[in-house]
């Protein structure tokens, strides 16, 4: 039994003092905050509608072009580490990948399972109808050997709960700068998912304690606050909730790779969803980037005192299992001392 | 005795003046106030008389040297004057002869008594061959010696540490009568026919000061005067009391073994006095990141090194986050390092060993070692008893992070204890045991961390420690032969939970025991004076550990990973019981004069799983001394390393992984340019097989299709050269220069051959300290590496369901900057008579180098920041050693 040297480095380096780098809630230039599809867990032969949350302080369009594409997950990691399908890994180069995980270079290259699916602020992803009659679209996409021959059982288990992943990619490009976003969309025999509905938050200012009611309407559709829009404060503190969260929340039956207890190869099991909500913000801070629910989905945001003008806010909320719903709100600052609160 | 024409001279010559002075003297006896004897004197009868050496080329002639003899109560002569002389060489001669006599005490009353006797040593010049002297001792001037009798004990200051075979003269202060004495083993004198009162005691010996001091003597009998003993403390000399200690040199029993002294190993500037740290600038050794005590060591993996404390595997030899060795530097009494071609009587590690052998302090007297830093505090303790047959000894040494730590910050906390507890005794000069009990307990804590989610709080907390008792038996079963037995019971343990709001609890323990025996058979013939040997020995080694995991799995599939750590608890129980039995043999053979074979070998039999995996381990090396400067010197091995228990255990593990094989080799050549001096350049070869990594892969086959943990498909390669210059200890400078050159490779299916993550191509240590005299010495270590390969980012895409930029990286490597370092320690001894008191001031970093570790990206890897790195570090130490 030795102690794992890499673990005790990672543990070390980890724990690493603030170095100054931005903050991936401040929005200071174009960024892409989420793609949506319609519904994110479709049957073969669906149509499924993509849109994109991005936001840009100086109110610039950029180009966008869509793609659709089967790209091999090379797995989690041993403790759901940090590989990615675009890295292969450790910090090594996918090298046994000829287009380095882009599925835009894939889908330009025509390599099967791929699609061209167009330009501009939407796209439409048709589903190939015969997508699960063979196990090609599943080898490709768990990066099985072609030739190896799955049992029927392990086939249809895998169509019927993991499914196939299909990497939709939106490439932006602005002002010489391109960015390549990636999103699945899940295709399988299970009971689709949908996105979560009525994000509904309120704000207060967090010296007010108050506690919002949960039965509260949900906002317009891409709004994050119920009418009428409110004031922020210079130099205030601002409690974020999150209210209409599902409870309890939907289940759904996973397959894990290994069973620690039945010794078979997989495990089917249940887990329940949970919601993690970015926030953005081009003005002042948050005290957490992501929050999740079941947990404490409260966040805190923090003005400064020489905020004016407008401060934009988006939250963008996923499931952990590719629905994602977001909401965008421009809120006037008052200067400090003003009274304020929604 | 045949009476002499000398002592018929001395007969015919006694005159009236003298017998009035022998009147006299036999009146000062008589009013001497010492206890009457009144019976007849036995006189001293001889038990050894060495002959007297003439210088060379003188040649002998016939002549008589009279002397006056005073033979003590333990039949040495503590003085001889010369009363007839006879000129140079032969006064001195026989003077020096004289006092190299052994005698049975003179008796009277059936005591012993001191006496003077006039003794005659006649040269005669050789009638046929040979040298011919006739030695003659005239009873009839045998008297009871005169005066008064002084003792005392010559010891070193500070470390009280007795000197043999010192000088002492004592000189009477009134008449300049001198008298002389050697000190014994013990460092004690006595010194018989004394005048009462003040004498001046004069020491003068080389490395230490002249000491003379002026004392009162007033015994009479040997029983007062070692009551009255004193003692007296040499200061060594400006030079700090260097003296050569010629220490037998142990014959190397591999191509290449770098052993190290205890000043080497504790006082090696960058390394707080820890031994075990000293190797991290040896050649062929990596640098590790953050100074951790983990060593790559020709191009292998970190758990490829082999770490043994006497003799048996240590779970770690390290506390954690960069503490000092887990044990108590006075109680190293050797560390060697083989970076390839490890003796047979090691296995099961696939490329070095670093074995430390712990040792007893000295058995003269107790012994108490106190030190204190800015880290830890600790103490040495022993005692002997039997009359040294026997030693027993304690240490511990506690850090108190703890009282630090919360001035910086209260989110983290750590703590280190480490004790050892032995006893040594020697049932015979034939039988020798030893109980040594030792172990370690290490803690790393952090509390109330806020989640990435910011949900909570979560809090983890490592512990792990091993502890161990070990008694062992050596027999000399025969001259040259002896039998060696040590078995090891240790129990390990290694916690590591994460507990967090929100999320379930991540738990990790595992925990287990090892029992080992060791029996090693040490042939030494005599008769071979070293031209043969061999060891035959057998090591059997049962381990049995369990986890219990409740930790993260992997995520499902078909799902992306989550924006923040959500994770899938999965739960459980590990146990592979471990049986392994290793049979091997060694020896070292001389050909032919100056060439010497060095062959071993070792099978493995590691059971596990249901199956018996043999491997064997053959080993040959070669030292070739062309000329008493000019050694060749040659390996090539191999060396098998069995899996560990969370590679092959249910439900994580595959029992079907195979040990990692190495395979090694090296050709070099030694110099000695000087005394003391060594110069080596060595170049070498290391292939690694069957090296597990863990694997994300689903895979199938024969219809199976299913997750695969671990695969033993990575290769590893180095090769390289490595140069030392070395200084050996004891002079008033010491250390080394080293250099290596390395190409390390792994090969990681599908891709083809790429660098290693710790390749350093140049690695240059430079490890030096100078004693600079009145008890200062100021030592160096300078570290300059190649800085390790990393894939710079070149570009990055963002993940929308997990909200997560990830890299993409170069096709090609490159390398962080150059990583230098300079260490610098500076000790000052300061001596009291009855213990002594080190400072030190040891500085990691002196110039507060940047060497960052790895850069840190900003969340889409368009901003890069140096990583952190160690900064200065400096730390203040004491030590205390009565």
């Amino acid at each position: 039994m030795k102690v794992n040297a890499r673990l005790l480095i990672a543990a070390l380096a980890l724990t690493a003092c603030d170095d100054g780098l931005p903050s991936p809630a401040e929005i200071v230039g174009f960024r892409v905050l989420a793609i949506r599809a319609d519904t994110p867990e479709v049957a073969p032969g669906a149509t499924v509608t993509l849109d994109a949350l991005m936001v840009d302080p100086q109110g610039r369009t950029p180009t966008m072009a869509w793609y659709a594409c089967i790209i091999p997950d090379s797995g989690g990691g041993f403790f759901g580490g940090t590989e990615t399908s675009t890295s292969g890994g450790n910090g090594e180069p996918l090298s046994t990948d000829a287009y380095g995980g882009s599925c835009e270079r894939r889908a330009l290259a025509h390599e099967p399972f791929t699609f061209v699916l167009g330009t501009g602020p939407t796209a439409t992803l048709v589903v190939p109808a015969d997508l699960l009659d063979t196990d090609a679209a599943l080898k490709a996409s768990y990066g099985l050997d072609a030739d190896l021959d799955i049992p029927d059982a392990v086939e249809l288990l895998f169509d019927s709960v993991a499914g196939v992943n299909y990497t939709v990619a939106l490439v932006t490009e602005l002002d010489g700068e391109r960015l390549e976003t990636m999103k699945r969309v899940n295709v399988s025999l299970d009971t689709p998912n949908e996105n979560p509905r009525d994000l509904t938050l309120h704000i207060a200012p967090a010296a007010d304690n108050v506690t919002p009611d949960p039965t509260t309407p949900a906002p317009a559709p891409g709004r994050c606050f119920i009418d009428p829009a409110p004031t922020v404060e210079a130099g205030t503190k601002y409690r974020l909730t999150p209210v209409n969260v599902p409870a309890p929340q939907a289940s759904y039956s996973v397959i894990l790779a290994g069973s620690t207890t039945s010794g078979e190869p997989f495990e089917l099991t249940t887990l329940s969803e949970t919601y993690f909500y970015s926030y953005f913000t081009t003005v002042g801070k948050f005290a957490k980037e992501i929050a999740k629910a079941p947990g404490e989905p409260i966040n805190l945001w923090t003005l400064p005192r020489s905020a004016s003008g407008v401060a934009d806010l988006w939250v963008v909320v996923r499931d952990g299992r590719g629905g994602v719903a977001f909401c965008h709100e421009s809120l006037p600052i008052v200067p400090a001392g003003t009274a304020s609160g929604g | 005795m045949p009476v002499s024409a000398a002592a018929r001279h001395q007969k015919v010559t006694l005159q009236r003046p003298v017998c009035i002075a022998v009147l006299l003297a036999l009146q000062l006896v008589a009013a001497a106030p010492r206890p009457s004897p009144t019976g007849p004197i036995t006189p001293p009868r001889p038990l050894e008389l060495p002959s007297a050496s003439l210088p060379d080329g003188q040649r002998v002639e016939d002549h008589d040297v009279i002397l006056v003899l005073t033979i003590g109560l333990d039949g040495m002569v503590s003085h001889v004057k010369v009363t007839s002389s006879a000129g140079e060489p032969w006064d001195s001669a026989a003077t020096i002869a004289a006092k190299r006599f052994r005698f049975e005490p003179a008796l009277q009353d059936n005591e012993p008594i001191v006496v003077t006797v006039p003794f005659t040593y006649s040269f005669r010049a050789p009638k046929r061959r040979g040298l011919s002297i006739i030695e003659h001792l005239d009873r009839r001037g045998l008297e009871p010696a005169p005066g008064y009798i002084y003792a005392g004990d010559v010891v070193e200051k500070g470390t009280r540490t007795p000197q043999a075979g010192v000088p002492v003269v004592l000189r009477d202060r009134r008449t300049d009568r001198t008298f002389e004495a050697l000190t014994d083993a013990d460092g004690h004198f006595v010194v018989y026919g004394l005048p009462k009162g003040d004498v001046t005691v004069d020491i003068f010996t080389g490395g230490y000061e002249p000491l003379a001091e002026v004392v009162k003597v007033t015994a009479t009998t040997v029983a007062d005067a070692d009551s009255d003993a004193r003692r007296f403390y040499l200061a060594p000399d400006a030079n700090g009391g260097y003296r050569t200690v010629v220490k037998e040199k142990r014959a190397p029993d591999a191509a290449s073994v770098i052993e190290l002294t205890e000043d080497e190993l504790t006082h090696t500037a960058g390394t707080f006095g820890d031994p075990t740290r000293v190797v991290a600038s040896l050649p062929g050794v990596a640098r590790s990141p953050f100074g951790l005590g983990y060593y790559a060591v020709r191009g292998a993996n970190f758990d490829n090194t082999g770490f043994f404390i006497d003799g048996h595997p240590a779970v770690f030899l390290y506390h954690l986050l960069g503490g000092p060795g887990v044990i108590h530097p006075e109680l190293v009494g050797s560390l060697s390092f083989y970076p390839g071609g490890y003796p047979a009587s090691f296995g099961r590690v696939a490329s070095s060993v670093i074995a430390v052998e712990t040792q007893d302090p000295p058995r003269d007297r107790w012994h108490l070692d106190l030190e204190l830093d800015l880290f830890k505090a600790g103490g040495v303790f022993s005692v002997p008893f039997d009359e040294g047959k026997g030693v027993a000894t304690v240490s511990l040494r506690r850090s108190y992070y703890e009282l630090i730590l919360p001035l910086i910050t209260d989110a983290i906390e750590v703590s280190y204890t480490d004790y050892q507890a032995r006893v040594s005794y020697d049932f015979s000069k034939h039988v020798r045991a030893h109980l040594v009990a030792l172990g370690a307990v290490d803690s790393v804590s952090t509390k109330d961390v806020e989640t990435g989610a910011g949900d909570g709080h979560s809090s983890t907390t490592l512990g792990l420690g091993f502890h161990r008792v070990n008694p062992s038996l050596e027999i000399d079963l025969a001259p040259g032969l002896t039998w060696k037995n040590s078995l090891g019971f240790e129990y390990d343990y290694v916690n590591n939970r994460r507990v967090a709001e929100g999320d379930a609890d991540i738990d990790a323990t595992t925990d287990g025991y090892a029992i080992q025996l060791l029996s090693t058979l040490r042939w030494r013939p005599p008769e071979a004076k070293g031209r043969y040997l061999m060891d035959a020995g057998i090591d059997g080694l049962h381990l049995d550990y369990t986890a219990a995991l409740s930790i993260p799995a992997a995520p499902a599939l078909g799902d992306p990973r989550p924006p923040v750590f959500a994770p899938i608890i999965v739960s459980a129980n590990l146990r592979s019981p471990y049986w392994g039995l290793a049979p091997f043999v060694s020896g070292e053979l001389e050909v032919v004069e100056g060439l010497r074979l060095l062959p071993g070998l070792r099978l493995n039999l590691d059971a596990y799983e249901g199956r018996v995996v043999p491997s064997l381990d053959p080993k040959l090396a070669v030292r070739w001394q062309l000329t008493k400067q000019w050694t060749l010197k040659g390996m090539a091995a191999m060396a098998h390393q069995p899996p560990q228990i969370y590679q092959v255990a249910a439900p994580f593990g595959d029992a079907s992984i195979p040990p990692v094989e190495g395979k090694q080799g090296s050709l070099g050549v030694e110099w000695t340019p000087a005394e003391g001096w060594l110069v080596s350049v060595e170049g070498f070869y290391q292939k690694l097989d069957q090296i597990v990594r863990p694997s994300t892969a689903l895979a199938g086959s024969d219809g199976d299709v299913g997750r695969v943990y671990w695969s033993a498909d990575e290769e590893g390669r180095a090769f390289g050269a490595e140069v030392l210059i070395r200084k050996e200890f004891g002079d008033w400078i010491y250390g080394w220069l080293s250099y290596t050159l390395m190409r390390s490779e792994r090969l990681r299916p599908p891709e083809g051959w790429g660098l290693a993550e710790l390749d350093q191509t140049h690695n240059l240590n430079f490890a030096w300290t100078v004693r600079l005299g009145h008890e200062w010495s100021l030592g160096a270590r300078f570290q300059l590496t190649s800085g390790n390969p990393y894939y710079p980012i070149v570009d990055a895409r963002y993940d929308a369901d997990r909200d997560r930029y990830t890299p993409v990286y170069a096709a090609h490597s490159s390398r962080l900057p150059i990583y230098h370092r300079l260490d610098v320690r500076l000790d000052k001894t300061i001596r009291f008579d009855d213990w002594l008191l080190e400072v030190y001031l040891d500085v990691q970093n002196v110039y507060n180098a940047s060497n960052p570790e790895t850069p840190s990206y900003s969340y889409d890897y368009k901003k890069r920041v140096d990583g952190i790195s160690l900064p200065i570090l400096p730390t203040l130490g004491v030590r205390a050693v009565f």
